[in-house]
């Protein structure tokens, strides 16, 4: 009888838990109110201190405003990680930029008539007080995917790096981030919730094309500045038809275009090509991209073969590609299909083609690896890098990446877990545009952190030296557009080898400009598989 | 012994099971109107809110369906999650491409999964058991492939959408809330899927009450003697496939409606999977098992989550208990994935002391304080008094069920079956002369 009992109790417990759970608990919104209340007390107390420090730290925000508009140099985080960098210099003063006349006028015919395009209720300053910057992030940090979820704690470890420093003018950045599993569906689920919320300033890096393509007609549609998606579809540069929307970077088109104007300069004898393409917007993408930089060369691509996700394995495609015997092969897929991809060249016998591929099959341990485990090394496959590796000996020294490790190790992160450093590249990214957007007209809003997302003038610290992250507005949509073919080179086939540089440097910065151009390019080339067709068709009907 | 006994019929009861009924239409009715009382702050002033609430009315559709199968008939089928994604890429297609309205896509998709079902059904009528099962998983399996395989009609992994700003659906203007900004389109759509979800409990009630619906119990519980009785095997299953088909397909086309936009993974193995332990938390063999098992379904994980990430949002006591745990994970890679983990203990703790479900809990927890004691019309008719006092008596040592769930024949309790439910005269006084489990 006591046994019973006791499953009762336990059983009301369980119950009450799940009800309690439903309705949102009304204890949760009272201990909110209550943490709220505290936060507030203890930003009247900052608020104070952050008074009596002021005069000291105004000289060097000052100094460092100048920098930005005399030498061009990034006005952005402690002198370490922007020293020595010859950026390329803003050409339009803050002081133009901003809140004018009611409308956010940004650079290269970007505006913002928040009063005409957004809903009635929007609020320019949401998520953003006077000690708080709010972002939202959607992205998988349970399930298969969880490995990307770090991404958000590389993200926050460079925030409080930044926090600790001051902020944004004495606002600290606070990241929320959410688990999607990589599902589309459970994305749309989070950012609607964040929609809703009424506390975020801008969503900031949701991962995934899909992912991202889910959510971004909501957040344009609610004027949610919707940044640095972490996906590397042209689809983000859709300045027309999303306003509120940017990747960060490179995008699978504009790589395929380096692969062309790598071939044409470093290999002019090499004319025929032939592609293996995942058959979707990813792979269609290369191929278009590659199409579109080609043209007016001498390079001909003689066959295209696709596979499905679902494609068990891809020999049957390799028959087909061996018989035409080109001479570069275009590997435009990704995850497992790379190691197959690259196992069925090394095993061809009469089939000798210079091999590119994906810069997303890039992981040394995750693809190459397994190679070696059948006998194989997938040398000199060629690829695009344009991030420094902080595992690289010779990047030791760079400020940035010093910086990282010292940060990351002081917090209690294994910097040899790279995934971290992604996270920093993006919030490095996201605190420039935050520091610039406070400068304009009107200070720092929504609207001016979506012009300032627009007006990005930097030598990102974490691109390979030379290459720049530009954007201007309607004119040039994409943050990088350059990068540089490395070739895997291997000494010991039991070993992994590593990339070494070929060819100089290709930035093709502002060549691409807006979507515009890849639909365009598309069309063009024919990319006749339904997914792209469909994406396209949806973007012309919303612009 | 229970607190208070109440005679079946008396006006005490009948106040009682009125009682219980007003205070679930009160519940409906209250969402459409908390945005504005204020009530709760914090609970439903969030328009997010009430989409998931239509998210576990368009989910306890969908396992009210797969109840049918499982729980009535007996037949573990854990494809289920094909159907409701059939349901919704129906409407979401018919809707984005066709420009249909919704609300003529459910018809269609409700039959289209029908016919569907009955032929996934046939296998069951040669297979049982757990080889079903594994059939029917296929079907689970393989329609997240197939949605990637027909990408031009499905959007592929990008998913499927209907185009910006298009086939939104908005309050008319005679509803309270049509101008409450954001909330109002939700609390609309929460309007037509709760219509839509009491027409299908309804449905399903009395379908299981009728003679089909005591066939299928006929066939779970006794395959040969439901065929020597008479009942039509092969058509019995297979009509029971079809029908939880369509359940699952209008769930489905409901799920479209709350959030136009269907994802190939969105209704893979997980979702399937879920279906069954939402049936199986919610209680089997119930009709309004249905529901807790959605709430489960939609909130306890989406909490979970919320709160390894962010334990501000724990009710306390339990924030205080858990603090040493959450802090130790905070700072560690994937740390969010432990939500999982926490998930399948609460479910194992749940199948432990709830092995009936939560509908079984419930009435279990019930019948400590409220019996009802039997008195069917027919024994007052013949014998013109009140009293039958060995079988009361043998009666009131078992639940009994005044509400909507009083006629459900619980799997889980299969020994005990109400003798107050509303089956026929023959078989009452069969049950009657017999009377099985009852008393304790």
């Amino acid at each position: 009888v006591r046994r019973t009992r006791w499953s009762t109790a336990l059983a009301v417990g369980v119950t009450a838990t799940f009800v309690l759970a439903a309705c949102g608990s009304s204890k949760k919104a009272t201990s909110t109110t209550a943490a709220s209340a505290t936060t507030a007390a203890a930003a009247a107390t900052t608020a104070a201190a952050a008074a009596t420090t002021a005069a000291g730290s105004t000289a060097t925000t000052s100094g460092a405003s100048t920098a930005t508009t005399s030498g061009g140099s990034t006005a952005t985080t402690s002198g370490s990680t922007t020293a020595g960098s010859g950026a390329p210099g803003t050409t339009v003063s803050p002081k133009d930029i901003g809140l004018i006349n009611g409308v956010y006028k940004g650079t290269g015919g970007f505006s913002l008539d928040t009063k005409k395009i957004c809903p009635s209720d929007w609020n320019p300053t949401q998520g953003i007080s006077a000690s708080e910057i709010d972002l939202f992030q959607s992205l998988p940090s349970a399930g298969a995917f969880a490995g990307f979820g770090i991404i958000a704690d590389g993200e926050r470890s460079y925030f409080k790096v930044i926090n600790d420093a001051g902020g944004i003018d004495g606002r600290k950045i606070v990241l929320d981030s959410k688990d999607d599993g990589y599902q589309p569906a459970q994305t749309k689920t989070n950012v609607d919730e964040a929609l809703g919320a009424n506390k975020y300033a801008a969503l900031d890096g949701i991962l995934g094309s899909a992912n991202g393509l889910a959510v971004w007609d909501e957040a344009n549609d609610d004027c949610m500045p919707n940044l640095l998606n972490e996906s590397g579809i042209a689809n983000w540069g859709d300045v027309q038809g999303h306003p509120w929307t940017t990747g960060m970077q490179l995008d699978y088109f504009t790589e395929a275009s380096l692969w062309a104007t790598w071939l044409t300069k470093e290999h002019p004898e090499l004319k025929t090509v032939s592609e293996i393409t995942y058959n979707n917007d990813f792979g269609q993408a290369y191929h278009s991209g590659f199409n579109f930089a080609s043209k007016g060369t001498d390079l001909k691509v003689v066959d295209q073969e696709t596979h499905e996700a679902t494609a068990p394995n891809l020999t049957n495609q390799f028959t087909t590609l061996a018989s035409k015997k080109s001479d570069v092969l275009l590997i435009e897929t990704s995850g497992a299909f790379c190691t197959q991809a690259m196992a069925e060249v090394e095993k061809e016998a009469t089939w000798h083609p210079l091999v590119i591929m994906s810069s997303t099959c890039g992981s040394l341990n995750q693809f190459f690896q397994p190679l070696i485990d059948q006998g194989l090394t997938g040398k000199d496959t060629y690829l695009i890098q344009y991030f420094k590796d902080p595992l690289d000996p010779a990047n030791a020294n760079d400020p940035f990446i010093a910086q990282y490790y010292k940060e990351t190790a002081a917090q209690g992160l294994d910097p040899k877990q790279t995934t971290y450093f992604t996270g920093w590249i993006y919030a490095w990214v996201m605190v420039d545009i935050l520091k610039n957007a406070a400068t304009y007209q009107g200070g720092l809003d929504r609207g001016n952190i979506m012009l300032a997302a627009r007006n990005v003038h930097e030598t990102n610290p974490a691109l390979l030296p030379g290459l720049t992250s530009i954007t201007n507005g309607e004119q040039d949509a994409y943050f990088s557009e350059g990068g540089q073919m490395a070739k895997y080179t291997v000494t010991d086939p039991k070993k992994l080898g590593t990339f070494v540089k070929s060819g100089d440097l290709i930035n093709l910065e502002g060549q691409l400009g807006t979507f515009k151009t890849v639909k365009d390019a598309s069309a063009a080339a024919g990319a006749s598989t339904a997914t792209t067709a469909a994406a396209a068709a949806t973007t012309t009907k919303t612009t | 012994m229970a607190l208070i006994k109440l005679k079946q019929g008396s006006p005490a009861h009948r106040a009682y099971v009125w009682g219980a009924w007003l205070f679930v239409a009160f519940v409906i009715i209250y969402v459409l109107f908390a945005y504005r009382t204020g009530f709760a702050p914090g609970s439903i002033d969030k328009a997010f809110r009430i989409t998931q609430i239509n998210d576990v009315i368009a989910y306890a559709v969908a396992i009210l369906g797969l109840n049918l199968v499982i729980g009535y008939s007996g037949q573990l089928s854990l494809g289920h999650s094909a159907f409701v994604g059939l349901g919704a890429y129906t409407t979401i297609i018919l809707v984005a491409d066709h420009h249909w309205s919704y609300f003529t896509t459910i018809p269609v998709s409700a039959a289209l999964c029908f016919v569907i079902g009955m032929i996934v059904g046939l296998p069951a009528l040669r297979i049982r058991g757990l080889y079903l099962a594994i059939v029917t998983l296929s079907v689970a399996y393989v329609f997240p492939t197939l949605v990637l395989k027909y990408g031009s009609l499905s959007g592929g992994p990008n998913g499927k959408k209907p185009a910006r700003g298009a086939a939104k659906l908005v309050a008319p203007s005679w509803m309270p809330f049509h101008n409450a900004g954001r909330i109002s389109g939700p609390l609309w759509v929460y309007t037509i899927l709760m219509v839509m979800a009491i027409a299908l409990f309804l449905l399903a009630r009395n379908f299981v009450k009728s003679r089909p619906g005591r066939a299928l119990v006929a066939v779970r519980d006794n395959q040969t003697s439901a065929a020597v009785s008479g009942v039509n095997l092969p058509m019995y299953k297979a009509l029971t496939f079809g029908m939880s088909a369509a359940f699952g397909g209008v769930a489905g086309s409901m799920l479209m409606i709350n959030q136009p936009f269907a994802s190939d993974v969105q209704f893979g193995l997980t979702l399937a999977i879920f279906l069954v332990v939402g049936l199986v938390i919610g209680g089997a063999g119930t009709i309004s098992g249905a529901v807790p098992g959605a709430l489960v379904y939609v909130f306890v994980p989406y909490f979970m989550a919320g709160w390894t990430t962010d334990p501000k949002g724990m009710p306390p006591g339990l924030r205080q208990i858990t603090k040493p745990l959450f802090d130790w994970l905070s700072h560690r890679e994937g740390g969010n994935s432990i939500s999982g983990v926490f998930f399948g203990v609460l479910l194992l703790i749940a199948v432990f002391i709830l092995p009936g479900g939560i509908i079984d809990g419930l009435r279990r927890l019930r019948a400590r304080f409220v019996t009802v004691v039997p008195n069917p019309g027919w024994l007052r008719a013949r014998d013109g008094t009140e009293h039958a006092p060995a079988l009361l008596a043998a009666a009131a040592g078992a639940p009994s069920q005044p509400d909507l769930s009083t006629h459900d024949i619980d799997a889980a309790t299969a020994g005990q079956h109400p003798t107050d439910g509303p089956v026929d005269e023959i078989s009452q006084h069969t049950m009657l002369r017999a009377p099985q489990g009852g008393s304790q």
